[in-house]
């Protein structure tokens, strides 16, 4: 792959460049320092690799452009285009911030792809082997100029070891550290085995944790033996604990146990008592009670008895009155009946008097008074129809016109008042005038404005024919040019013809032979040039004619039109204001009176339909007359009186039945209220005859008065009655209560003198006297009980009281408090004993729970796990890092024995070439990673002998021997050297220029930029074209920027202002335009720009001013590009 | 002919004696639940059995081992049982491969209602509900010289449902054509159910998850056995710490934020899906992309782990994120063989081990002299296939790692 040319469209300081065409073996660019060369090769690597973090500081660019360029390469499959664009929107120009970025790249068949291709056509190789090998800058220069002798040779090693951004021995380096810190090879400290360690110490402790079972067993059985001895000591000591208190108890009942002793002795001295049964003396109470209170009772019933008495012989009875009391009744269930019978002769009698009124409305209805209602039959009727019908018509036709009169009228009188009101507002009275006067305003105002605009044109007209005419009458003297023309034509003519004269006079051969023909065609043109004069001048005349006629027209024209003017100003109204606002107001008001005619059209219309019907209101009276008159007719042809209307006849037909219909009603309600009358007049008589029988005067009042009254006494009857009843019925209680309670007296009587007989007593009070001496014994047997209820509470769940006689009843008091201290010593005894096994046991108890809660097992088996599962991961990653180092081992064995030798072999010759033969060999030991170079005598020195500028000849020699390595595997890539002789002196440079064209004659393409003056020179000696980057003039390449470096001009001297840019746009389309090279112009001097190339202004940078992307690009440069990568950042932690 | 119905649970492996393993650390504030975990998780079993009325309990061995537990264990299965005697529950225990009747401590006793089959030969009980036989259950502890085999265990002549519990693996064929209703198997850590005709066969799992690939919810089974003798199984869930394996899949658009924010967004599903237990979720990131590069090489695993933790692992239930890490591809992309790189090279001469998996892997000259026999060596030592393409794939992304840098 090779770059045939490339575009900047703006990166660092370079805007608009364009290098076209690159040769495909070696280019040489020369500039000053800050010149842009480096920012060149870093816009190569930013094409082909993206705007990585470190040439993110070239953008945006410094004199503007869109960020980024072109590539144009030649690869075996054809030619390629690499397009590569920051967005400027993407944060281009940040540091830290990320790039967006567009890269399309074109194919020889002219589709568009992107990083894929563009990586197939690097032959895959990454950027860092591309900044390694291929672009190599002043930075690896410096840096290898700053490094130790040792350092140096281990570097100048790891770039024959490794062609890759990372060193394959560091690598390997690194993977030893991280596998022996896993596992030393050495055996020394490492994380397998303190893990080790720590397992079999967790294992150890977890085994002596087993003991604990084997403890908890033995403890178990002690805990058991200790329970059961306990359960002994206890058994006893309970024992002896009955004892005491036995003896506590019967020192504790000794006083009350004496008391219930003497009450044994009383009881004994009180002797028997006869026997009253339970409950006598309670029973004999009850009984003397209730005797009293039967005796109370039966008082009581004899005083009501009485009361009763005399009650019953105060209540009289009417008895007549009370045998008439069911018939009273009975005319009492009647008395709505007569309520209802009076309501309804009342009703009848009011709609017997409705009917007669409404007969006699009737009639009044029908107009006949109060004389018989005529009758009209059905055919009488028919017969009345017609005129009916008639007549009807004609009077709706009738009321039909009259109201259209009145319309009619009513629509004249609104159009005409609205007229009138429109005409009076403009001062007019009559509409067809005004319409006719303001016409004829308007049509002259109108003239006038059209005679004013043709007299203008016609002013117009008669500049423009004036203008004219004036330019005829100029050209009666033709046109200087046609004049000389012509002239030159008669003249060229008149010389031919005198030509042919003198020919044919002198007898000149040439003349002679064309003698004639010239002479003829002399003539022609002379006579020609005469001809097209005299029409040329003759035509202008005409037309001069023309309009000088046109002119007189037209000034006739005006003329008329004024006095035209002049007489409709006389006719005109006098006004104010223009004639054109004159018009508009005319127009107004004609306008205003125009919308008035159809008005007054509808006027006249509507005047004339309020004549036509006032004639038919006037036949419309004759046939209503006609009418009349045929109905009176029919009226008496039907028998009828005169007078009725046919609205009476059509009532008199249609109330005839209703008519009939009252009639019968009032016949009905006539004989309803006759029987009703009558029911009601028999009931009367029967209240009447009832009262007579129960001896009751009820004379003056109403039967129905009557009725009330014989009912009131009735009930007045029905209480006493019922009153003696109740009397009765409490007198017969009263009496079978006193035989009750006459019974029981004799009943309680008996139970009381059984009583007394069986205790063997006469009487109650004896009874009684015997009942206190039973309850004196009773009060000493329940003072004994409770005592011995005291001793019972004291002994309580400890022992018998019978038990307590043994020791009570038997012996001395003081033998008891002696057997209590004896007993009391045993049992002190006893509990220590107990209390030791039970501290025993609850220890035992305490260790047991102490084993059963430890958890140091599940914890210790917890730190366990947790360690196996670290050592199964170090052994695992363990495992890893020894398979990548055996693979690596190998890899590094092949490198060593196949590729490096031929790198070596290959720097070997360049080295050789480079020195003079000086030093003719560099090899390496396979065992070590040095560099040994061999001298011209075969005798090898390690590389810190070597002096700077060798090494960095050696250090170029390997770079060369690499990519020539490369491309013999196939892949071909540009070379770009940035400074890289700088430091070499003047031979050395000379043997590295001549091994670099040798390079490029083998095939490689080589962009070689320097700044030093003599190198150019050296390659301008082996006819290398140098290419000047401060002017771009060097053919055959075209350097146009547009925008350079100030300093770079500054140095020419030339004005910034005047530098050329060259319009943009692919390198084959620009093709045409590059200037051919110029012998005469001076190399350095100002180029002329080329062809249609413009120039456009440029900032100028003050003198002390520093570029500040060169600035940025001289920082970046410091930091290195072979990278080391650091081998698992949590590995190394 | 119509039974009474039956109600059992089907429980085993407690490993009382083995708290949770496979995992490098053990943050402070969940190592208590850790250590209990076992313990919790056989507990449950227990008030699986107390909740609801039932009939007998099934242990299928490898409750504890006596030995590594201490007093502790024992005393909590007595306490255990105890409680089930209470209310009536028996409990029916064949020993496993840690927990033989010959290695119960002799000074603690069981309570009456347990019944521990022997060693050796099967041991019929019919078990009673009040003088009524319910179900013929037939046992055998691991241990002894004596194998347990099917052929021992037979059903009930007279038509009772049988129940045979047994500890260890078992052949599905040999085991059907017993005729037992139930085969109350144990010895599998995960459930497990080898037929359901004729009979079952079922193995009810750990109840308690001990080990990051014990993942998902671990229990017990309930047994139903309706009058019509069929048999419905019901597993229970009773671990109180469940382990998590997740996986996320990224690519080339997958940034740092965007695969934290799948890991938090992860984790809280995982939360909301299991709000009553504490989670260790151990992720493992695959795909493509650059996140890949700084998950392997730089501290960004660590401080994505962190930010988990700190976020999700400190609540109450807890999700704790044991580990996050990327697995690599079987085998790298052809196109990274295809480099003239370094690493290319490397690859290349990887792929040689990938080709012929019978070139042994030879890592004894890295050992040192001392470790080149014993277990460190053995250890060492790479003969397990998956073990194999494991080291091969991590060692093929370990060399592209440092080779080129980045990822090709």
């Amino acid at each position: 792959m090779k770059i045939t040319a490339l575009e900047v469209d703006g990166f660092g300081i370079w805007s608009g460049l364009r290098l076209d065409p690159l040769s495909d073996g070696l280019s040489v660019f020369f500039g000053p320092n800050e010149a842009g060369k480096t920012t060149l090769m870093q816009f190569v690597r930013s094409v082909l690799y993206g705007f990585s973090a470190e040439r993110r500081r070239y953008l945006p660019p410094v004199h503007g452009g869109r960020p980024g360029g072109t590539l144009y390469l030649l690869s075996p499959d054809g030619r390629y285009v690499v397009r590569r664009h920051a967005d400027p929107a993407g944060g281009a120009g940040g540091a830290g911030g990320a790039t967006a970025e567009h890269v399309e790249v074109l194919a020889p068949d002219g589709s568009s792809h992107g990083e894929p291709l563009l990586e197939a056509v690097l032959c895959r190789v990454g950027e860092p082997v591309f900044n390694n090998v291929f672009a190599v800058g002043l930075n690896e220069v410096q840096e290898l100029a700053t490094l130790n002798d040792t350092e140096a040779a281990r570097l100048l090693y790891r770039l024959t070891i490794g062609m890759d951004q990372v060193s394959l021995v560091d690598v390997m380096r690194q993977l030893d550290s991280s596998r022996n810190r896993l596992l030393d090879r050495s055996g020394g400290p490492c994380q397998v085995l303190q893990l080790l360690g720590q397992r079999d110490q967790l294992r150890g402790e977890i085994r002596e944790l087993d003991e604990l079972g084997r403890r908890h067993g033995r403890l178990t059985a002690e805990w058991e033996q200790a329970g059961r001895e306990s359960a002994r000591l206890e058994g006893e000591s309970r024992e002896l604990s009955a004892q005491l208190r036995t003896v506590e108890i019967g020192l504790a009942v000794r006083p009350r146990w004496q008391e219930r002793t003497l009450l044994d002795d009383q009881l004994a001295a009180l002797g028997p008592t006869p026997a009253i049964p339970p409950g006598a003396g309670r029973r004999l109470e009850r009984i003397q009670a209730s005797l009293e209170k039967r005796q109370e009772a039966l008082d009581e019933l004899e005083l009501r008895r009485e009361e009763i008495r005399r009650e019953r012989a105060e209540l009289e009875v009417n008895d007549a009155l009370w045998r008439q009391g069911p018939r009273i009744e009975a005319l009492g269930e009647q008395e709505a009946w007569m309520d209802s019978l009076a309501g309804r002769v009342v009703e009848l009698e009011n709609e017997m008097a409705g009917a007669r009124s409404q007969l006699e409305r009737h009639a009044q209805r029908l107009g006949i008074g109060r004389g018989p209602i005529p009758s009209i039959s059905p055919q009488s009727l028919a017969a009345l129809r017609r005129p009916a019908a008639e007549l009807r018509r004609c009077r709706r036709d009738l009321d039909e016109v009259r109201r259209r009169v009145e319309s009619s009228h009513e629509t004249a009188q609104s159009l005409d008042d609205e007229i009138q009101s429109a005409l009076e507002s403009r001062g007019e009275r009559q509409l067809t005038e005004a319409t006719d006067r303001v016409g004829a305003l308007v049509e002259q105002l109108r003239r006038r404005i059209q005679i004013d605009e043709r007299l203008d044109e016609i002013d117009r007209h008669l500049a423009e024919l004036g203008q004219r005419s004036q330019g005829l009458m100029d050209r009666q003297m033709l046109p200087a040019g046609v004049l000389l023309g012509l002239g030159g034509v008669f003249v060229a003519g008149a010389v031919l013809v005198m030509l042919a004269a003198v020919g044919l006079l002198a007898s000149s051969a040439l003349l002679g032979r064309l003698g004639w023909p010239a002479a003829l065609v002399g003539l022609a043109a002379a006579g020609g040039a005469v001809i097209a004069k005299l029409m040329l001048e003759r035509s202008d005349a005409r037309k001069a004619d023309a309009c000088q006629r046109q002119i007189r027209m037209l000034q006739l024209q005006r003329k008329q039109a004024k006095e035209e003017r002049a007489t409709l100003d006389r006719q005109l109204p006098p006004g104010e204001g223009s004639l054109q606002a004159r018009l508009q107001e005319a127009e107004r008001e004609l306008a205003g009176l125009e919308d008035l005619v159809p008005l007054d059209a509808r006027r006249h219309a509507a005047r004339g339909e309020a004549d036509s019907a006032a004639d038919q209101v006037r036949q419309a009276e004759e046939e209503m007359a006609a009418a009349v008159r045929r109905w009176k007719e029919a009226i008496a042809a039907a028998g009828l009186p005169k007078g009725l209307r046919p609205k009476q006849v059509k009532h008199l037909a249609s109330g005839r039945d209703q008519r009939r219909q009252i009639e019968l009603r009032l016949e009905r309600s006539g004989e309803d209220l006759a029987r009703r009358r009558a029911e009601l007049e028999a009931l009367h008589a029967r209240i009447a005859q009832v009262a007579g029988e129960a001896g009751m005067t009820l004379d003056g009042r109403s039967p129905v008065e009557q009725l009330h009254a014989l009912a009131e006494a009735a009930a007045r009857q029905r209480v006493r009655v019922e009153r003696r009843q109740t009397l009765r019925e409490q007198w017969r209680g009263l009496r079978r209560q006193r035989a009750r309670h006459q019974a029981g007296l004799a009943r309680l009587t008996g139970r009381r003198r059984r009583i007394l007989e069986r205790v063997g007593v006469k009487d109650p009070e004896e009874f009684r006297q015997l009942a206190a001496r039973h309850a004196h014994a009773a009060d000493l047997r329940s003072r004994q009980e409770s005592l011995h209820r005291e001793i019972e509470a004291v002994t309580a769940g400890h022992c018998p009281v019978e038990a307590l006689a043994e020791l009570l009843d038997v012996g001395p008091a003081h033998d008891l408090e002696a057997r209590r201290d004896q007993l009391r010593a045993l049992l002190d005894a006893c509990a220590a004993q107990l209390r030791q096994r039970l501290e025993d046991r609850g220890r035992l108890g305490e260790q047991l729970k102490v084993l059963a809660d430890n958890r140091t097992g599940a914890q210790k088996q917890l730190d366990l796990g947790m360690i196996e599962k670290r050592l199964a991961d170090a052994v695992s990653r363990w495992k890893v890092l020894a398979l990548a180092s055996e693979v690596l081992e190998a890899v590094r064995k092949n490198y060593e024995q196949t590729r490096q030798p031929e790198t070596l072999q290959e720097a070997s010759g360049y080295f050789a070439q480079m020195t003079g033969g000086r030093y003719r060999r560099v090899w390496t030991p396979l065992s070590d990673d040095v560099l040994v170079i061999d001298d011209a005598q075969g005798k090898p020195c390690p590389v810190e002998i070597l002096s700077r500028g060798v090494r960095e000849q050696l250090f170029l020699c390997l770079r060369l021997a690499l990519a020539t390595c490369y491309a013999r595997r196939g892949v071909a890539l540009p070379m770009i050297l940035d400074d890289v002789l700088v430091n070499f002196d003047g031979q050395r440079a000379k043997a590295a220029v001549d091994v670099l064209r040798g390079l490029a004659a083998g095939g490689h393409q080589l962009l070689v930029f320097t700044c030093h003056e003599h190198i150019a020179k050296l390659f301008q000696a082996i006819d290398v074209e140098v290419h000047d980057l401060a002017d771009g003039s060097a053919p055959p390449l075209a350097i146009t920027p547009a925008q350079k470096p100030a300093k770079a001009r500054r140095r020419r001297g030339g004005s910034p202002e005047e530098l050329p840019r060259e319009a943009a746009g692919p390198p084959e389309e620009r093709q045409p335009t590059v200037a051919p090279p110029s012998p005469a112009a001076p190399p350095k001097e100002e180029p002329s720009p080329p062809r249609e190339v413009a120039a456009e202004p440029m900032e100028r940078l003050a003198p002390w001013e520093e570029d500040p992307a060169e600035k940025a690009m001289a920082e970046d440069e410091t930091l290195g590009v072979i990278g080391y990568p650091t081998y698992g950042g949590s590995e190394a932690a | 002919m119509s039974h009474a119905p039956l109600r059992f649970v089907h429980a085993g492996d407690f490993h009382l004696e083995q708290p949770p393993f496979g995992i490098a650390e053990a943050p402070s504030h969940l190592r208590e639940a850790l250590i209990e975990s076992a313990y919790r998780g056989a507990e449950r079993v227990f008030e699986v059995a107390l909740a609801e009325p039932t009939d007998l309990v099934v242990l299928a061995g490898d409750l504890l081992d006596p030995q590594k537990t201490g007093p502790r264990g024992p005393l909590f299965l007595v306490e255990q049982f105890e409680r089930l005697h209470q209310r009536g529950v028996s409990v029916y225990w064949a020993g496993g491969r840690v927990d033989p009747p010959s290695a119960w401590p002799t000074s603690l006793r069981l309570p009456d209602n347990v019944h521990v089959f022997p060693e050796g030969g099967p041991e019929t009980v019919v078990h009673l509900r009040g003088d009524v036989p319910l179900a013929r259950v037939v046992g055998a502890s691991r241990g002894g010289s004596r194998r347990v085999r099917p052929i021992d265990f037979a059903p009930d002549p007279a038509g009772l449902v049988s129940i045979a519990v047994v500890h260890g693996k078992a052949n599905p064929e040999r085991l059907k054509a017993r005729g037992i209703d139930y085969w109350a198997l144990g010895g599998s850590h995960r459930q497990a159910t080898l037929f359901t005709s004729p009979g079952t066969a079922h193995y009810p799992g750990t109840p308690q998850g001990r080990h990051p690939d014990q993942t998902g919810p671990h229990g017990c089974t309930v047994v139903q056995v309706d009058p019509q003798r069929r048999l419905q199984t019901t597993f229970v869930p009773t671990d109180v710490l469940r382990w998590q394996a997740e996986r996320l899949e990224v690519d080339e658009s997958t940034d740092r934020a965007g695969l934290e924010r799948r890991l938090h967004d992860r984790v809280q599903a995982l939360r909301e899906a299991h709000p009553a237990v504490d989670l260790m979720v151990s992720f493992s990131i695959a795909g493509s992309g650059p996140v890949l590069g700084p998950l392997r090489r730089g501290n960004l695993a660590a401080e994505l782990l962190e930010a988990l933790r700190r976020e999700h692992g400190t609540g109450t239930p807890a999700a704790w994120c044991v580990a996050l890490a990327v697995e690599p591809p079987a085998e790298p992309p052809a196109a990274w063989y295809e480099q003239e790189t370094i690493a290319g090279d490397f690859l290349r001469e990887l792929r040689r081990y990938h080709a012929e998996p019978e070139l042994p892997i030879a890592l004894d000259a890295f050992l040192p002299e001392e470790h080149r026999t014993g277990p460190v060596a053995l250890a060492a030592r790479i003969d397990e296939a998956a073990d194999r393409q494991r080291v091969l794939a991590e060692t093929a992304m370990l060399g592209v790692d440092l080779l080129s840098g980045e990822e090709p």
